[in-house]
């Protein structure tokens, strides 16, 4: 398989006023087409940031300080705006977020939003663009498409909000989607039918999707390489089943080790300690503090990401294979 | 008080609270903002000029001297004369006693009157919620000056009707604020968690609740102040103010007005300054109070 | 159909409003100390017409049927004798209320003019030259009084520059004015096709307007300013971005569209404040509306005048408030498809 998006080195910092924010400290990894990677990690790993870098949505007191982003043969970070409007947001790559009821304007209707993307990107009468979203919203499986076009954000649920999202993003029929933390908020129901219903935009569409979450079952089901962050850094990559069965990272280890499963004790193992201050994160391997494998190379010396077998790479000093 | 409610009450004391205590808060506040400190300073400076009014003013504000009417400001009369002869320097000064102390006690009034009712109108809601909100809603169906001007025009001139007057305007603006802070912070948990320990209603409203609604309403308190200056001397331009001779800017800038056109400008220019310099300090204060409070507004 | 309902709903909320209005302004008069009786006829009356006005507003029977006889009098246009005008309250008012409501008109619409897109590249361009100087504008505009302002105006463009005309009238002197049709002057002008009339009392409308526009042109610029600050880092304006919709069309339907929002219900909180700086405005300039017939009245004691003037304005002020809520429930369909 192709690669379609190849990161490399990212970092993103935050310069506020009481102190430099390390979001994303050079992070790379790659997606290939029609993949489904799953970018997963606690809430201020800096997998967001990662992706609205991507796009380069980062707003001061935000910058992206370095490094590339390949995609079709361009680096994104180099590209002028308007190149970066006209050809990637919303026509090759798009992205749909959480809290999906309010990423939509609340004064248009489900129709105009939908079809302004569409026009944006193509040239096509009103019209057309119309039937083309009406077209999409069946794609997404919203019941009764014709009266949804017409309604406004406030009156659907979330998770026809989020099938909203999804249809706008698809409508230019782009090449990789990046979805963060899409279900997040919604219920538990809605949940699995907005992943059911990822999975099959992706066979029908053909795109590659990068979904964000934090959320390990998720990931578990739905795709096919995992990316593991933490405090802004990769900590290791590979393919689902292989990860999650064999974490080689001791993050990855206590992470998995913490859901709790029901066939056991269904306690929660929590990780001890907590998420380090992005302003000022730990020497060395940013995980040390909290690992109970730690070496002294590990408090001194950053692991570089490795890798250990083809399609598997790791940062980490020890390289542990199944600890638990 | 049991151990409890003490231990729920301290929860409770806002960050706005404990810093106080830190001699460091009111510096920090300063130094991130150099205009709010200009205005805090102004707003200090004329404090201190309507308290030492007597010893800063150079004559008798009052003491008319047809000789020296209509005199240009020079070395003997800092801001020159009026058409009687009085010292325009000495009144201003003497004028700032009259419109702080105007400002200072109609919004306090307006506050402690416009919160209480407010406060107990949101908590304990029903009928009197309701009769109280359509008070409101009349008050403030006329335009504010308006009702000002009839009130003023029926109460009749004088420093008294002033306060009560421009008092009258403002306390629906706190009635409602109060009434909505009220409203969303007695749902929150420690509401609800300062009740169950034994602490009365009355308790719960002002020894916990209004506490933590205390930055809205001070920004309100600070934006008022230059409204209530603003009104006042707007009545008393019109006469519906201070009676004369006392001095005060507005009636001053009236006076003013009708020798403006044969060149006497400094008669209405210095009165007139007066009163931008004092409001633009309380905006700049105001400014600086939200901007604390909320800097996603900040300009 | 939501739409309707909320508009009824809110047109039932005016009737009581309405009514504490007209107590309000019914006990302006009674509160004075004395007869009122005395407060209505003025200083020249003679003792047979106190004696009429007693029997007439019946202020030798109990309040409650006075307030009905007020009441009744108010819904059948008679709002009183104004003594230092001799003439009905309600002629003088017809007569003058037009200029009034076309100065403030004239005032609210330089504001919007200038401060919207003061605002809107304030925030859009924060940090620039045009943010710092809209900032000083809006500062200084909201802590100048009108009146001051009003007066600064006119001694330098009229007593320094000779700029503009005399504050005195909305006319030159010796000029016709041009058929009554609305009442004002410049709506009257064009529609007579009376070019110099026009010109005229553009001329000595301008300083007024713009001396009620200044602080309300403070006011409004900061507001914009704060609400599109705020739409800007909004969700929905990051997924718009994210979607590869052109910075013009963000700004424009997604930021704009939805800033102006709170703006539009500003207008009737500015119209208030603009009818009421009338009274000072149109003192200052000569100019015979509403303000200055209030201001008149004040002077000579004439509270039939004042009483009346109030409770226009109020009336004025509730309509306007009324207008723009349903206004507001239009463009927002948050409100009228709940």
């Amino acid at each position: 398989m192709t690669c379609l998006l190849e990161v490399r080195d990212l970092t993103t910092h935050f310069f506020l006023r009481r102190g430099v924010v390390r979001a994303v400290d050079s992070v790379s990894f790659t997606v290939a087409e029609n993949e489904m990677v799953g970018l997963v990690g606690e809430s201020g790993s800096g997998k967001s940031v990662t992706a609205l870098s991507i796009l380069r949505l980062i707003q001061p007191p935000g910058r992206i300080v370095s490094g590339e982003v390949h995609f079709q043969g361009r680096d994104l970070l180099q590209l002028p705006e308007t190149e970066m409007n006209r050809s990637v947001r919303g026509q090759a790559i798009s992205m749909v977020f959480q809290n999906p009821r309010s990423c939509l304007n609340p004064v248009l209707n489900v129709g105009t939003q939908i079809s302004r993307v569409y026009r944006a990107h193509r040239r096509a009468s009103s019209a057309d663009a119309h039937l083309r979203a009406l077209e999409y919203l069946k794609l997404v499986q919203i019941p009764d498409p014709d009266r949804v076009m017409k309604r406004y954000p406030h009156q659907l649920s979330g998770g026809m909000c989020q099938r909203v999202m999804i249809a706008m993003a698809l409508i230019c029929e782009p090449v990789l989607l990046i979805a963060d933390e899409p279900t997040t908020g919604l219920d538990v129901t809605v949940q699995g039918q907005i992943l059911k219903l990822m999975r099959d935009l992706r066979e029908q569409t053909q795109a590659a999707q990068l979904l964000i979450t934090h959320d390990l079952g998720v990931v578990a089901e739905t795709c096919d390489r995992v990316v593991v962050m933490y405090c802004g850094r990769v900590m290791e990559v590979g393919p689902v089943q292989d990860v999650f069965a064999r974490p080689a990272h001791a993050y990855t280890a206590a992470l998995l080790h913490s859901v709790p499963d029901v066939r056991k004790d269904f306690r929660t193992r929590t990780i001890p300690g907590s998420v380090p201050d992005p302003r000022d994160p730990p020497p060395g391997c940013r995980f040390h503090p909290r690992c109970d494998g730690c070496t002294d190379i590990c408090r001194v010396e950053e692991p570089p990401l490795v890798e250990i077998h083809p399609g598997r790479q790791v940062a980490c000093h020890r390289r542990v294979q199944s600890r638990y | 008080m049991t151990e409890q409610q003490a231990m729920i009450t301290g929860m409770n004391r806002t960050w706005l609270a404990q810093s106080w205590s830190r001699i460091e808060y009111p510096l920090y506040l300063v130094r991130r903002n150099p205009i709010t400190l200009f205005g805090f300073v102004v707003v200090l400076m004329l404090v201190i000029l309507a308290l030492a009014a007597p010893l800063i003013a150079t004559r008798d504000p009052i003491a008319v001297s047809p000789i020296d009417s209509l005199e240009a400001p020079s070395s003997r009369f800092l801001l020159g004369t009026d058409q009687y002869g009085r010292d325009i320097f000495s009144r201003i000064v003497y004028a700032t006693r009259t419109d702080l102390f105007i400002a200072l006690t109609s919004v306090g009034l307006a506050f402690t009157v416009g919160t209480v009712l407010g406060a107990l109108s949101g908590y304990f809601t029903g009928v009197v919620d309701i009769l109280l909100m359509r008070l409101v809603d009349v008050v403030m169906a006329f335009p504010p000056f308006i009702l000002a001007m009839g009130t003023a025009a029926a109460l009749g001139a004088g420093t008294a009707n002033i306060i009560y007057v421009v008092a009258l305007i403002q306390t629906p603006i706190y009635v409602r604020l109060a009434r909505a802070e009220i409203l969303s912070a007695k749902e929150r948990p420690y509401a609800e968690a300062a009740h169950m320990t034994g602490n009365s209603d009355l308790q719960v409203i002002f020894g916990h609740l209004l506490p933590n609604c205390v930055p809205p309403l001070l920004v309100q308190v600070a934006v008022n102040l230059s409204w209530a200056i603003l009104n006042a001397a707007g009545l008393s331009f019109i006469g519906l103010g201070v009676r004369p001779p006392e001095p005060e800017w507005g009636s001053m800038i009236n006076e003013g007005m009708a020798f403006m056109l044969s060149g006497h400008w400094w008669l209405f220019t210095f009165p007139g300054l007066a009163i931008v310099v004092t409001i633009l300090a309380f905006n700049l204060l105001a400014d600086g109070l939200r901007d604390v409070f909320d800097p996603r507004l900040r300009w | 159909m939501r739409f309707l309902l909320y508009v009824v709903r809110r047109l039932l909320l005016v009737i009581p409003t309405l009514l504490g209005v007209s107590i309000v302004c019914f006990s302006l008069v009674r509160v004075l100390p004395g007869n009122p009786a005395y407060f209505i006829v003025g200083p020249y009356a003679t003792q047979e017409e106190i004696a009429q006005v007693i029997t007439q507003l019946g202020l030798d029977r109990p309040l409650y049927d006075q307030y009905l006889i007020y009441i009744g009098n108010v819904l059948r246009g008679d709002l009183g004798y104004a003594w230092h005008t001799s003439q009905p309250v309600l002629s003088d008012l017809a007569q003058r209320f037009p200029l009034s409501i076309e100065l403030s008109t004239i005032g609210l619409a330089i504001t919007l003019v200038v401060a919207i897109p003061l605002g809107v590249i304030s925030a859009v361009h924060r940090g620039s030259w045009i943010d710092n100087i809209a900032r000083v504008v809006a500062v200084t505009g909201v802590s100048m009084p009108m009146f001051f302002s009003g007066l600064m105006l006119i001694y330098f463009f009229f007593f320094r520059f000779g700029w503009a005309p005399a504050p005195m009238g909305v006319l030159d002197m010796l000029m016709d004015p041009p058929p009554r049709v609305t009442g004002m002057i410049l709506l009257d002008s064009l529609i007579a096709g009376n070019l110099t009339t026009f010109r005229s009392a553009a001329s000595h409308l301008v300083l007024p307007a713009i001396t009620l526009a200044l602080p309300m042109i403070g006011s409004i610029t900061r507001m914009t300013r704060s609400s599109m600050a705020e739409v800007l880092h909004s969700d929905y304006v990051r997924t718009a971005i994210a979607f590869g919709l052109p910075r013009r069309t963000v700004i424009y339907r997604d930021a704009l569209q939805n800033a102006l929002l709170p703006v539009v219900t500003m207008i009737g909180v500015l119209y208030g404040f603009a009818l009421g700086g009338t009274v000072l405005v149109e003192m200052i300039f000569g100019l015979t509306g509403m303000g200055s017939y209030s201001y008149g009245s004040i002077m000579n004691m004439d509270y039939a005048g004042v009483q009346g003037t109030v409770l226009l304005v109020a009336v004025i002020f509730v309509v306007i408030n009324l207008a723009i809520d349903v206004l507001y429930a239009l463009i927002d369909p948050r409100i009228s498809y709940g």
